[in-house]
Protein backbone atom coordinates (compact mmCIF):
# COMPACT_ATOMS: atom_id res chain seq x y z
CA UNK A 1 0.00 0.00 0.00
CA UNK A 2 2.61 2.00 1.38
CA UNK A 3 4.99 1.74 -1.80
CA UNK A 4 1.66 2.61 -4.55
CA UNK A 5 1.31 5.73 -2.93
CA UNK A 6 5.04 6.66 -3.24
CA UNK A 7 5.25 5.23 -6.38
CA UNK A 8 2.69 7.54 -7.81
CA UNK A 9 3.99 10.58 -5.99
CA UNK A 10 7.36 9.88 -7.68
CA UNK A 11 5.39 9.03 -10.92
CA UNK A 12 3.54 12.69 -10.25
CA UNK A 13 6.87 14.98 -9.55
CA UNK A 14 7.02 15.59 -12.88
CA UNK A 15 3.30 16.88 -14.00
CA UNK A 16 3.21 19.32 -11.16
CA UNK A 17 6.78 20.90 -11.97
CA UNK A 18 5.86 20.51 -15.61
CA UNK A 19 7.18 23.48 -17.49
CA UNK A 20 9.04 24.70 -14.42
CA UNK A 21 13.25 24.71 -14.38
CA UNK A 22 14.26 22.79 -11.65
CA UNK A 23 15.79 25.01 -8.56
CA UNK A 24 19.19 24.37 -9.37
CA UNK A 25 19.01 25.43 -12.55
CA UNK A 26 17.13 28.51 -11.56
CA UNK A 27 20.15 29.04 -8.94
CA UNK A 28 22.32 29.19 -12.21
CA UNK A 29 20.35 31.17 -13.91
CA UNK A 30 20.02 33.86 -11.20
CA UNK A 31 23.46 34.15 -10.87
CA UNK A 32 24.17 34.43 -14.27
CA UNK A 33 21.79 37.17 -14.67
CA UNK A 34 22.87 39.09 -11.70
CA UNK A 35 26.67 38.87 -13.08
CA UNK A 36 25.90 40.27 -16.27
CA UNK A 37 26.64 36.43 -17.92
CA UNK A 38 23.64 37.03 -19.46
CA UNK A 39 22.30 39.51 -20.71
CA UNK A 40 18.35 40.01 -20.54
CA UNK A 41 18.45 43.87 -21.39
CA UNK A 42 18.00 47.11 -19.33
CA UNK A 43 14.17 47.78 -20.52
CA UNK A 44 12.88 47.46 -16.58
CA UNK A 45 9.08 46.81 -18.48
CA UNK A 46 6.53 44.64 -18.32
CA UNK A 47 5.85 44.08 -22.01
CA UNK A 48 7.49 41.13 -23.59
CA UNK A 49 10.28 41.72 -25.15
CA UNK A 50 11.38 43.32 -22.26
CA UNK A 51 13.44 42.41 -19.47
CA UNK A 52 11.39 40.76 -16.97
CA UNK A 53 9.60 38.45 -20.41
CA UNK A 54 13.06 38.01 -21.12
CA UNK A 55 14.06 36.80 -18.33
CA UNK A 56 11.37 34.89 -17.33
CA UNK A 57 9.87 33.14 -20.85
CA UNK A 58 13.10 33.56 -23.04
CA UNK A 59 15.92 32.86 -20.60
CA UNK A 60 13.86 30.55 -17.84
CA UNK A 61 11.64 29.35 -20.73
CA UNK A 62 8.69 29.25 -18.90
CA UNK A 63 5.39 28.57 -20.72
CA UNK A 64 3.43 31.30 -21.20
CA UNK A 65 0.21 29.20 -19.72
CA UNK A 66 2.42 28.20 -16.89
CA UNK A 67 1.51 32.06 -15.50
CA UNK A 68 -1.42 33.04 -17.86
CA UNK A 69 -4.56 31.41 -17.34
CA UNK A 70 -7.80 31.97 -18.57
CA UNK A 71 -9.32 33.14 -15.71
CA UNK A 72 -9.56 33.55 -12.07
CA UNK A 73 -11.52 31.27 -9.61
CA UNK A 74 -14.83 32.84 -8.15
CA UNK A 75 -13.05 33.13 -4.81
CA UNK A 76 -9.25 34.66 -6.10
CA UNK A 77 -8.88 37.94 -3.78
CA UNK A 78 -7.39 40.04 -6.35
CA UNK A 79 -8.28 43.40 -6.64
CA UNK A 80 -7.44 44.30 -10.01
CA UNK A 81 -9.23 40.82 -11.67
CA UNK A 82 -11.90 43.26 -13.34
CA UNK A 83 -9.27 44.89 -15.46
CA UNK A 84 -8.82 41.73 -17.27
CA UNK A 85 -7.12 40.94 -19.77
CA UNK A 86 -4.58 42.91 -19.54
CA UNK A 87 -3.68 44.91 -22.51
CA UNK A 88 -3.34 42.00 -24.74
CA UNK A 89 -2.35 39.56 -22.55
CA UNK A 90 -2.78 35.81 -23.24
CA UNK A 91 -4.75 35.71 -19.66
CA UNK A 92 -4.51 36.64 -15.67
CA UNK A 93 -1.60 35.09 -13.88
CA UNK A 94 -2.44 34.57 -10.36
CA UNK A 95 0.71 35.46 -8.41
CA UNK A 96 1.61 31.77 -6.42
CA UNK A 97 3.68 30.77 -9.33
CA UNK A 98 5.73 33.79 -8.27
CA UNK A 99 6.09 31.59 -4.76
CA UNK A 100 8.37 28.73 -6.17
CA UNK A 101 11.40 31.28 -6.84
CA UNK A 102 11.18 34.10 -4.80
CA UNK A 103 11.07 33.16 -1.70
CA UNK A 104 13.25 33.92 0.91
CA UNK A 105 15.71 31.92 0.37
CA UNK A 106 14.77 30.53 -2.60
CA UNK A 107 16.80 29.90 -5.68
CA UNK A 108 16.77 33.98 -6.96
CA UNK A 109 18.16 36.92 -5.60
CA UNK A 110 15.09 38.27 -5.66
CA UNK A 111 13.49 37.51 -2.66
CA UNK A 112 10.16 39.46 -3.02
CA UNK A 113 8.51 37.34 -0.22
CA UNK A 114 8.75 36.00 3.24
CA UNK A 115 8.38 32.66 4.65
CA UNK A 116 4.86 32.07 5.49
CA UNK A 117 4.22 30.79 9.40
CA UNK B 1 6.43 54.07 17.50
CA UNK B 2 3.13 53.54 16.04
CA UNK B 3 1.59 51.20 13.18
CA UNK B 4 -1.08 52.08 11.61
CA UNK B 5 -3.84 49.40 10.49
CA UNK B 6 -7.05 48.47 9.45
CA UNK B 7 -9.36 45.80 10.60
CA UNK B 8 -12.46 44.76 8.58
CA UNK B 9 -15.52 43.21 9.72
CA UNK B 10 -16.73 40.32 6.75
CA UNK B 11 -19.30 39.75 8.82
CA UNK B 12 -21.21 43.05 8.67
CA UNK B 13 -20.33 44.19 5.35
CA UNK B 14 -23.28 44.88 2.86
CA UNK B 15 -21.57 45.72 0.02
CA UNK B 16 -22.22 49.06 -0.47
CA UNK B 17 -19.29 50.68 -1.43
CA UNK B 18 -19.87 54.41 0.37
CA UNK B 19 -16.09 52.90 1.40
CA UNK B 20 -15.11 52.58 -1.78
CA UNK B 21 -17.06 55.65 -2.62
CA UNK B 22 -15.50 58.16 -0.14
CA UNK B 23 -11.94 56.90 -1.14
CA UNK B 24 -12.30 57.81 -4.77
CA UNK B 25 -13.73 61.47 -3.32
CA UNK B 26 -10.89 61.71 -1.18
CA UNK B 27 -8.13 60.82 -3.16
CA UNK B 28 -8.89 61.94 -6.35
CA UNK B 29 -8.82 58.78 -8.31
CA UNK B 30 -9.40 58.69 -11.72
CA UNK B 31 -11.74 57.08 -13.52
CA UNK B 32 -11.02 53.16 -14.12
CA UNK B 33 -8.52 52.91 -11.10
CA UNK B 34 -9.67 51.95 -7.90
CA UNK B 35 -7.20 52.45 -4.14
CA UNK B 36 -10.23 50.52 -2.69
CA UNK B 37 -12.33 47.84 -4.21
CA UNK B 38 -15.23 45.45 -3.02
CA UNK B 39 -15.04 41.70 -4.38
CA UNK B 40 -17.93 40.00 -4.29
CA UNK B 41 -18.51 36.13 -5.08
CA UNK B 42 -21.09 33.31 -3.85
CA UNK B 43 -19.94 30.18 -1.93
CA UNK B 44 -22.56 27.17 -1.70
CA UNK B 45 -24.76 25.59 -3.52
CA UNK B 46 -28.78 26.69 -3.45
CA UNK B 47 -30.09 26.69 -1.44
CA UNK B 48 -27.01 26.65 1.12
CA UNK B 49 -25.61 29.41 -0.30
CA UNK B 50 -23.58 32.84 1.41
CA UNK B 51 -22.59 35.82 -0.86
CA UNK B 52 -19.07 37.23 0.44
CA UNK B 53 -18.41 40.99 0.23
CA UNK B 54 -14.57 41.74 0.47
CA UNK B 55 -13.30 45.27 0.26
CA UNK B 56 -9.37 45.34 -0.04
CA UNK B 57 -7.30 47.99 -0.54
CA UNK B 58 -3.07 48.27 -0.17
CA UNK B 59 -2.26 45.81 2.81
CA UNK B 60 0.22 48.09 3.94
CA UNK B 61 2.43 44.45 4.61
CA UNK B 62 5.28 44.98 6.51
CA UNK B 63 7.16 43.20 4.50
CA UNK B 64 5.89 44.51 1.34
CA UNK B 65 7.14 43.09 -2.40
CA UNK B 66 6.30 45.94 -4.12
CA UNK B 67 8.84 47.45 -2.73
CA UNK B 68 12.07 45.20 -3.17
CA UNK B 69 10.52 44.60 -7.01
CA UNK B 70 10.39 48.65 -8.10
CA UNK B 71 13.98 49.21 -9.88
CA UNK B 72 13.40 52.68 -9.12
CA UNK B 73 13.49 52.11 -5.28
CA UNK B 74 10.27 54.83 -5.43
CA UNK B 75 8.29 52.47 -2.76
CA UNK B 76 8.71 53.00 0.40
CA UNK B 77 7.81 52.22 3.97
CA UNK B 78 7.67 55.12 6.11
CA UNK B 79 8.23 54.83 9.85
CA UNK B 80 4.66 54.55 10.82
CA UNK B 81 4.56 51.40 8.77
CA UNK B 82 2.99 52.88 5.89
CA UNK B 83 3.89 51.81 2.04
CA UNK B 84 3.78 54.87 -0.26
CA UNK B 85 4.59 55.27 -4.13
CA UNK B 86 6.77 58.27 -5.14
CA UNK B 87 5.32 59.69 -7.94
CA UNK B 88 8.70 61.46 -8.72
CA UNK B 89 10.87 58.82 -8.90
CA UNK B 90 8.23 56.28 -9.92
CA UNK B 91 8.99 55.42 -13.76
CA UNK B 92 5.71 52.99 -14.00
CA UNK B 93 8.01 50.00 -14.76
CA UNK B 94 4.92 47.80 -13.27
CA UNK B 95 7.20 45.48 -11.18
CA UNK B 96 5.58 46.31 -8.54
CA UNK B 97 1.95 45.45 -9.83
CA UNK B 98 3.97 41.90 -10.94
CA UNK B 99 5.20 41.62 -7.57
CA UNK B 100 1.83 42.65 -5.42
CA UNK B 101 -0.30 38.98 -4.44
CA UNK B 102 -3.18 41.17 -3.98
CA UNK B 103 -3.68 43.31 -7.22
CA UNK B 104 -4.21 46.76 -5.54
CA UNK B 105 -1.23 48.46 -7.30
CA UNK B 106 -3.14 50.10 -10.61
CA UNK B 107 -1.04 52.01 -13.61
CA UNK B 108 -2.54 55.67 -15.03
CA UNK B 109 -1.85 54.97 -18.72
CA UNK B 110 -3.75 58.58 -19.65
CA UNK B 111 -5.48 60.82 -18.31
CA UNK B 112 -9.27 59.88 -17.84
CA UNK B 113 -12.24 61.98 -16.91
CA UNK B 114 -15.59 61.07 -15.35
CA UNK B 115 -17.19 63.15 -17.82
CA UNK B 116 -16.37 63.15 -21.61
CA UNK B 117 -14.37 66.40 -22.50
CA UNK B 118 -15.35 67.95 -19.43
CA UNK B 119 -13.48 68.38 -15.86
CA UNK B 120 -14.89 67.80 -12.11
CA UNK B 121 -13.75 70.60 -9.80
CA UNK B 122 -11.22 67.84 -8.19
CA UNK B 123 -10.62 67.04 -11.58
CA UNK B 124 -9.20 70.32 -12.19
CA UNK B 125 -7.11 71.07 -8.91
CA UNK B 126 -3.58 71.95 -9.99
CA UNK B 127 -0.84 69.23 -9.29
CA UNK B 128 1.17 71.59 -7.05
CA UNK B 129 -2.47 72.70 -5.09
CA UNK B 130 -2.44 68.76 -4.19
CA UNK B 131 -0.60 67.13 -1.47
CA UNK B 132 2.34 65.55 -3.02
CA UNK B 133 -0.04 61.77 -2.59
CA UNK B 134 -2.23 63.41 -5.20
CA UNK B 135 0.01 64.35 -7.92
CA UNK B 136 0.11 61.38 -9.79
CA UNK B 137 0.02 61.78 -13.78
CA UNK B 138 -0.16 59.27 -16.34
CA UNK B 139 2.86 56.67 -16.50
CA UNK B 140 3.03 56.23 -12.74
CA UNK B 141 1.54 53.54 -10.34
CA UNK B 142 -0.63 54.40 -7.94
CA UNK B 143 -2.32 52.71 -4.70
CA UNK B 144 -4.03 53.05 -1.09
CA UNK B 145 -1.96 55.40 0.91
CA UNK B 146 -3.86 54.46 3.97
CA UNK B 147 -4.85 58.16 3.89
CA UNK B 148 -1.03 59.43 5.22
CA UNK B 149 -2.43 62.61 4.18
CA UNK B 150 -4.86 62.86 6.84
CA UNK B 151 -2.56 60.96 9.66
CA UNK B 152 0.83 63.15 8.74
CA UNK B 153 -1.90 66.09 9.43
CA UNK B 154 -3.38 64.80 12.27
CA UNK B 155 0.28 64.02 14.17
CA UNK B 156 1.46 67.50 13.03
CA UNK B 157 -1.78 69.19 14.68
CA UNK B 158 -0.64 66.71 17.56
CA UNK B 159 -4.07 64.86 17.48
CA UNK B 160 -4.02 61.13 17.47
CA UNK B 161 -4.73 59.40 14.57
CA UNK B 162 -8.24 57.93 14.26
CA UNK B 163 -9.38 60.13 16.89
CA UNK B 164 -11.95 62.27 14.85
CA UNK B 165 -13.25 61.73 11.64
CA UNK B 166 -10.49 64.25 9.46
CA UNK B 167 -7.46 61.86 11.37
CA UNK B 168 -9.02 58.70 10.33
CA UNK B 169 -8.49 57.35 6.56
CA UNK B 170 -11.98 58.66 4.54
CA UNK B 171 -13.31 54.99 3.94
CA UNK B 172 -13.70 54.34 7.85
CA UNK B 173 -15.99 56.94 9.26
CA UNK B 174 -18.11 56.99 6.19
CA UNK B 175 -19.06 53.06 6.41
CA UNK B 176 -22.77 52.59 7.57
CA UNK B 177 -22.19 49.43 8.79
CA UNK B 178 -19.45 50.05 10.96
CA UNK B 179 -17.58 47.21 9.52
CA UNK B 180 -14.42 49.10 9.42
CA UNK B 181 -11.69 50.24 12.12
CA UNK B 182 -8.18 52.12 11.94
CA UNK B 183 -5.51 52.31 14.48
CA UNK B 184 -2.35 51.82 15.87
CA UNK B 185 -1.23 47.63 16.39
CA UNK B 186 1.73 49.10 18.89
CA UNK B 187 -1.43 50.66 21.38
CA UNK B 188 -2.81 47.77 22.81
CA UNK B 189 -5.83 50.30 23.75
CA UNK B 190 -6.20 50.64 20.75
CA UNK B 191 -9.71 49.57 18.63
CA UNK B 192 -7.56 47.44 16.07
CA UNK B 193 -5.51 45.88 18.63
CA UNK B 194 -8.64 44.88 20.91
CA UNK B 195 -10.31 43.39 18.20
CA UNK B 196 -7.44 41.83 16.77
CA UNK B 197 -6.97 40.50 20.38
CA UNK B 198 -9.98 38.92 21.31
CA UNK B 199 -11.76 37.63 17.57
CA UNK B 200 -11.02 35.70 15.04
CA UNK B 201 -8.99 37.52 12.61
CA UNK B 202 -7.47 36.27 9.25
CA UNK B 203 -4.94 38.22 6.74
CA UNK B 204 -5.48 37.29 2.89
CA UNK B 205 -2.52 35.11 1.37
CA UNK B 206 -0.85 34.44 4.60
CA UNK B 207 1.33 31.90 2.42
CA UNK B 208 3.36 34.84 0.77
CA UNK B 209 4.82 35.89 4.23
CA UNK B 210 3.84 39.90 3.20
CA UNK B 211 2.43 40.70 6.59
CA UNK B 212 -0.11 42.72 5.82
CA UNK B 213 -1.85 45.40 8.47
CA UNK B 214 -5.15 44.89 7.14
CA UNK B 215 -7.15 42.29 9.25
CA UNK B 216 -10.36 40.50 8.08
CA UNK B 217 -12.98 39.72 10.97
CA UNK B 218 -15.36 36.57 9.95
C1 LIG C 1 6.69 34.01 -14.96
C2 LIG C 1 5.34 34.25 -15.33
C3 LIG C 1 5.03 34.76 -16.74
C4 LIG C 1 5.36 34.17 -17.94
C5 LIG C 1 6.14 32.88 -18.18
C6 LIG C 1 4.79 35.00 -18.97
N1 LIG C 1 4.16 36.07 -18.41
FE1 LIG C 1 3.26 37.59 -19.41
N2 LIG C 1 2.91 38.57 -17.67
C7 LIG C 1 3.19 38.07 -16.41
C8 LIG C 1 2.76 39.04 -15.41
C9 LIG C 1 2.88 38.88 -13.90
C10 LIG C 1 2.23 40.13 -16.11
C11 LIG C 1 1.64 41.41 -15.52
C12 LIG C 1 0.18 41.22 -15.47
C13 LIG C 1 -0.55 42.29 -14.71
O1 LIG C 1 -0.33 43.47 -14.98
O2 LIG C 1 -1.35 41.92 -13.87
C14 LIG C 1 2.34 39.81 -17.53
C15 LIG C 1 1.91 40.64 -18.55
C16 LIG C 1 1.89 40.28 -19.89
C17 LIG C 1 1.39 41.11 -20.94
C18 LIG C 1 0.80 42.51 -20.77
C19 LIG C 1 1.90 43.50 -20.74
C20 LIG C 1 1.45 44.88 -20.41
O3 LIG C 1 2.09 45.80 -20.89
O4 LIG C 1 0.49 45.05 -19.64
C21 LIG C 1 1.52 40.43 -22.12
C22 LIG C 1 1.16 40.90 -23.51
C23 LIG C 1 2.14 39.15 -21.79
N3 LIG C 1 2.34 39.10 -20.41
C24 LIG C 1 2.43 38.16 -22.72
C25 LIG C 1 3.12 36.99 -22.40
C26 LIG C 1 3.48 36.00 -23.38
C27 LIG C 1 3.12 36.06 -24.87
C28 LIG C 1 4.18 35.04 -22.72
C29 LIG C 1 4.86 33.81 -23.28
C30 LIG C 1 5.87 34.07 -24.28
C31 LIG C 1 4.24 35.43 -21.32
N4 LIG C 1 3.58 36.61 -21.17
C32 LIG C 1 4.86 34.70 -20.34
C33 LIG C 1 3.76 36.85 -16.12
C34 LIG C 1 4.27 35.97 -17.06
C1 LIG D 1 11.14 29.42 -12.37
C2 LIG D 1 11.50 30.46 -11.43
C3 LIG D 1 10.80 31.82 -11.50
C4 LIG D 1 9.45 32.07 -11.48
C5 LIG D 1 8.28 31.08 -11.47
C6 LIG D 1 9.32 33.50 -11.44
N1 LIG D 1 10.56 34.09 -11.46
FE1 LIG D 1 10.97 36.06 -11.30
N2 LIG D 1 12.94 35.72 -11.64
C7 LIG D 1 13.53 34.48 -11.72
C8 LIG D 1 14.94 34.65 -11.98
C9 LIG D 1 15.97 33.51 -12.13
C10 LIG D 1 15.18 36.04 -12.07
C11 LIG D 1 16.45 36.79 -12.41
C12 LIG D 1 17.52 36.80 -11.43
C13 LIG D 1 17.35 37.51 -10.16
O1 LIG D 1 16.95 38.67 -10.12
O2 LIG D 1 17.65 36.88 -9.16
C14 LIG D 1 13.90 36.67 -11.82
C15 LIG D 1 13.72 38.05 -11.78
C16 LIG D 1 12.58 38.67 -11.34
C17 LIG D 1 12.46 40.08 -11.08
C18 LIG D 1 13.56 41.11 -11.32
C19 LIG D 1 13.61 41.39 -12.80
C20 LIG D 1 14.75 42.25 -13.27
O3 LIG D 1 14.53 43.02 -14.21
O4 LIG D 1 15.84 42.16 -12.74
C21 LIG D 1 11.18 40.31 -10.65
C22 LIG D 1 10.56 41.63 -10.23
C23 LIG D 1 10.51 39.03 -10.67
N3 LIG D 1 11.38 38.05 -11.09
C24 LIG D 1 9.17 38.83 -10.32
C25 LIG D 1 8.49 37.64 -10.54
C26 LIG D 1 7.06 37.51 -10.42
C27 LIG D 1 6.12 38.62 -10.00
C28 LIG D 1 6.75 36.22 -10.75
C29 LIG D 1 5.38 35.59 -10.85
C30 LIG D 1 4.48 36.16 -11.81
C31 LIG D 1 8.00 35.53 -11.05
N4 LIG D 1 9.02 36.44 -10.94
C32 LIG D 1 8.11 34.19 -11.36
C33 LIG D 1 12.88 33.26 -11.57
C34 LIG D 1 11.50 33.09 -11.51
Amino acid sequence: MKKGVIFVIIFLIPFIFAGLPSQKKVKEISRAIREGKIDVGTEYDMEPGQRWHNIHSEVLKIDCSDCHIEKYDNDYLYQRRYKVPVRDAPGVVKREVCLKCHREGGPTGMELYGKSK
Amino acid sequence: MARYALVIDIAKCTGCRSCVAACKLENMVQKGNYWNFVLEYEEGEYPNVRRWFVPMNCMHCENPPCMKACPEGAIKKNEYGVVLIDYNKCKGRRYCIAACPYGVIHYISKEETFYPGEKTPYEKLPSDARHPLHRKKPGVAEKCTLCWHRIEKALKEGKKPGSDYDSTPACVPVCPAEARYFGDLDDPESIVSKLIKKRKVKVLKEEFGTKPKVYYLF
